[in-house]
């Protein structure tokens, strides 16, 4: 088996990660800058749990067993911090979607806590609690680094003989019948009977190549960090009523967004004043002692939106033979690859589909069994 | 001093990091700094926390590394939150709209040339400087240096005058701190944690943001008591503060010559050191030198400063011998870089040439690749005081005749000047390279040589390149020689490099002259850090009185 992997950010790295440690000899990933130079390292690099449908949540559960352990594998730190996520719900129709959903949670083993505002006041004595009726609080929840998960799975894939041609972009998926043949790259032509087009928000423009129409969106999300504090915010705060949120990094810095304006397609990865204020307003009011930080650096990232905000893995029947895709993680690739990288790579090389990743076929859009998934964050 | 260089912010009123440089002097002031001394606990650990040290196999196991995390988040050296209500900030501004047709950033020999060339050819023109008052190094320099009839302190004062003549809006204590996709601003400085927001809407930019003099790097560089050459000269000059009787200079330049002989004129003894067996200077200050009697230690090999709280001597070792000298202060005088995190974060392209360094890429007219934005003076990698003027009447008469108000025949005479001047300079050459790339000739790809700010001959010993993460030389030889990285992107990522307090302006050139060095291969394979909004921070609570459409 030749495996060609379009794209080494997280989704290609763990793919070529899990390929090569079950026996795969000849993998090559292919990155059209350097290594996990796209939407991998402009993240805010949190974990969580807890998701509105089952399989999301199902999913993000088995990932972060691995990111918990991944040191152990990769030889690399993520740093991990089981900090957990704090909801700042603002009304009462939040709190009863959320006290439904934690039966639900409760169900996986994964049950958070309602925080009665007088609660949240004590123990978050930083937060203005005047707009909420309460708090959701995800103690599995956390942060890692995410440069250190990804140049982990990129030092452990090289060390078990997986390739790396940087710089080097994809421009067309060959396929020959019914197969894929092999790739055309600016730096000439790569043959493969497998590949994975593992390429974030570049994916959709690469399938098309071959003729795929993959329903992906390119979101750009901003984000900021200050300069660093001694730490005192522990959860990643999120305002339910702005649906900004705020955290602090194992750095010190405190870091976070808010999901406006919406700024949909391949946008130039700046920022814009616009969000600044935005946010700023928002999360000033949340936690009024932020006024006194100052922002130091911004930058910004996209999500790669599916229509149900859900992953898209394996591929759809009627493809070329030996075409694969590990994308669409609409803003949670970091918690939930290090899962999609394995399961791909399993239905790769067993040709089975295993039972979490069943869900997340591509062909569910056309059959219209989407994912009822709507909790996205920033 | 330099309001740029803030590798030591203090509290101020409960408020953190906040610049010191910045502080205006005033009663009710509760000033408190970060402390120097480390906890005993830390210090036994010391040598186990070098970069990358939570990947060691026995901190990474999850428990070990709860434990680790937990005493890293107690120790670290930072301000505690500031507590809401009992915090005295200082007062804000709402945003203010201001519009102009050319705004100079940077008020020193370049942006006053450049602005009195816009203003005189009716262009409403804003001049933005970060410091109180405009002029740059030059007004506390009072050396006369060459293509100069008067001492520079004097020249400058003449141009503040001519500039104020012609109605140039003066912007004081105001940084240019962005092009963001919707709009440009300034964030005027009011420590601590106030000032106000400027909406820019202009024609023209002209960048005339200067140059930045890079730290030296040996053994104990982090002591204090060691300052930059400009530093030296502002304290004696402006402020009138002796400091010290003896003190070493790292590095023969003309610039730190001239400083040198204007230290010894306040009763300092000087020496300078440097690394080269000859002198690459002009025969006047090779002149001024014997006159004044400094002593020039060449061909040094390897500094170790020493001292307990601040810096007491310093350890020299040529081929033949090691002396040391006792010093009250210790200062950088061996290279100059562009100051390029602007046009560089506006969107414009650097790029490292010999002898001129990491520059923005322009052109003979001091154009850049995006239409509204030139460059002008140490931004482009001149640091001799005659080309920054002519590169500052050049860059305005190019607005002048972008926008429509002539001065084409005007501006061929200082063309001719600059090539005169930098030939005589020894440095057309290599100016005439970033032109040429500018029109798109392909960079040369050459070894790196020399780091001129290294001082030393191994990769060991607290040799601090990144003074806000504490990185050291064997940090960034073991990043990119064990763990292979060799790029700055990637190495930024392993060590976290340039994204401290300073924003990478301390360290991002030494880190990446040192990286190609450790490498043998050109800079611009190793390349910078794409640079971000802002260029300075800007407190949250003036972000928020900002007023959009």
């Amino acid at each position: 088996m030749k495996v060609l992997i379009i794209g080494a950010g997280i989704t290609g790295l763990t793919t070529a990660y899990n390929l090569a440690k079950m026996g795969i000899k000849d993998v090559t990933v292919v990155e059209k800058g350097y290594i996990s130079s796209g939407s991998s390292t402009r993240n805010a690099s949190h974990f969580r749990v807890h998701f509105w449908s089952i399989e999301n949540s199902k999913f993000a559960i088995e990932s972060r067993k691995i990111l918990l352990n991944l040191a152990k594998k990769t030889g690399w730190n993520p740093v991990f911090d089981q900090s957990g996520y704090l909801w700042l719900l603002a009304s009462e129709e939040q709190l009863k979607a959320f006290k439904k959903s934690n039966e639900m949670w409760e169900s996986l083993g994964v049950a958070g806590k309602i925080l009665p505002i007088e609660d949240v006041k004590r123990k978050y004595p930083y937060i203005n609690t005047e707009n909420y009726v309460a708090a959701f609080y995800g103690p599995q929840d956390g942060k890692v680094h995410h440069d250190h998960v990804s140049y982990g799975y990129y030092k452990a894939s090289l060390k078990l003989g997986v390739r790396f041609l940087e710089n080097t972009k994809v421009e067309k998926i060959l396929v020959k019948g019914e197969k894929v043949v092999g790739v055309e790259t600016t730096k000439g032509k790569i043959d493969a009977d497998t590949i994975v087009v593992a390429a974030g928000v570049w994916s959709k423009e690469i399938l098309s190549t071959c003729n795929i129409d993959l329903p992906i969106t390119p979101e750009r999300k901003e984000i900021c960090v200050t300069e660093p504090v001694k730490h005192f915010i522990g959860p990643l705060i999120i305002d339910m009523k702005t649906g900004a949120y705020v955290g602090q990094t194992v750095r010190g810095e405190i870091i976070g967004s808010i999901a406006k304006p919406e700024v949909k397609g391949l946008m130039p990865q700046i920022n814009t004043l616009v969000w600044a204020t935005t946010w700023i307003k928002s999360i000033t009011q949340v936690i009024p002692s932020l006024k006194y930080f100052k922002i130091m650096r911004a930058w910004s990232g996209f999500y790669n939106v599916t229509p149900d905000h859900s992953h898209i893995l394996g591929r759809d029947p009627e493809w070329p033979e030996g075409l694969y895709v590990h994308t669409g993680y609409s803003g949670h690739g970091f918690m939930m690859s290090p899962l999609g990288g394995l399961l791909v790579a399993k239905n790769i090389i067993t040709g089975e589909i295993p039972e979490l990743m069943r869900p997340y076929l591509p062909t569910r859009f056309k059959e219209e069994r989407l994912i009822k998934e709507t909790m996205v964050i920033g | 001093m330099d309001s740029f260089h803030r590798t030591t912010l203090v509290s101020v009123n409960g408020i953190p990091n906040v610049n010191p440089n910045n502080l205006l002097c005033r009663e009710d002031l509760r000033v408190e700094l970060l402390k120097t001394k480390k906890p005993f606990l830390l210090s036994l650990f010391e040598s186990m926390l070098e970069v990358g040290f939570q990947h060691k196999s026995l901190i990474r196991k999850p428990f070990i590394w709860k434990i680790v995390k937990n005493f890293i988040f107690k120790y670290s050296n930072y301000h505690r939150r500031p507590i809401e209500n009992s915090v005295k900030p200082a007062e804000t501004e709402p945003s203010e709209k201001i519009e102009a047709d050319v705004v100079v950033v940077g008020g020193g020999l370049a942006g006053l040339s450049a602005a009195i060339e816009t203003s005189k050819r009716g262009l409403k023109t804003i001049l933005i400087d970060d410091q109180p008052d405009l002029g740059g190094k030059a007004r506390f320099d009072n050396s006369q240096p060459l293509g100069f009839d008067k001492p520079l302190s004097e020249f400058v004062r003449d141009l503040i005058n001519e500039a104020k003549k012609n109605n140039v809006t003066f912007l004081s204590n105001t940084v240019l701190n962005g092009f963001w996709e919707d709009g440009v601003t300034a964030y005027k400085i009011v420590e601590p944690a106030g000032g106000k927001i400027y909406l820019i809407n202009a024609k023209m930019f002209i960048m005339a943001t200067g140059s930045i003099e890079l730290p030296c790097i040996y053994e104990n560089n982090d002591l204090p008591g060691t300052i930059t050459a400009s530093t030296a000269l502002r304290l004696v000059n402006e402020y009138d503060v002796n400091i010290g009787e003896n003190v070493v200079i790292i590095g023969v330049t003309d610039y730190s010559v001239r400083v040198a002989s204007q230290l010894v004129d306040k009763g300092t003894n000087v020496t300078m050191i440097t690394k080269y067996d000859s002198l690459d200077i002009q025969a006047e200050n090779e002149r001024i030198l014997n006159k004044k009697g400094i002593e020039v230690i060449k061909n040094v090999k390897k500094l170790k400063a020493q001292g307990k709280d601040k810096v007491e001597s310093i350890v020299i070792a040529t081929e033949n011998e090691i002396r040391t000298i006792d010093v009250d202060m210790v200062i950088f005088g061996a290279l100059e870089n562009s100051n390029f995190k602007l046009p560089a974060q506006a969107g414009i392209e650097v790029v490292y040439v010999n002898k001129i360094g990491f520059v923005p890429i322009h052109n003979e007219f001091m154009e850049t690749k995006m239409e509204n934005i030139l460059v002008a003076g140490g931004v482009t990698g001149s640091f001799y005081e005659i080309l920054q003027t002519v590169e500052g009447r050049i860059a305005g008469l190019t607005a002048s005749i972008k926008l429509g108000k002539g001065g084409a025949e005007e501006r061929d005479k200082f063309l001719k000047d600059h090539r005169e001047f930098s030939s005589k300079l020894g440095i057309w050459q290599y100016k005439e390279k970033v032109f040429k790339i500018f029109e798109g000739e392909e960079i040369e790809n050459e070894p790196l040589a020399d780091v001129p700010t290294w001082y030393s001959t191994d990769y060991t010993g607290k040799q601090f390149v990144c003074f806000c993460e504490d990185i050291t030389v064997k940090d960034l030889y073991k990043t990119v020689k064990d763990i292979n990285f060799d790029k700055m992107e990637l190495i930024k990522r392993y060590t976290g490099i340039s994204t401290g307090k300073c924003q990478g302006r301390l360290c991002l050139v030494n880190a990446a002259l040192l990286a190609s060095k450790i490498l043998g291969t050109d800079p611009n394979n190793v390349g910078l850090i794409r640079q971000r909004l802002p260029i300075i921070p800007i407190p949250f609570r003036v972000i928020s009185g900002v007023e959009l459409e």
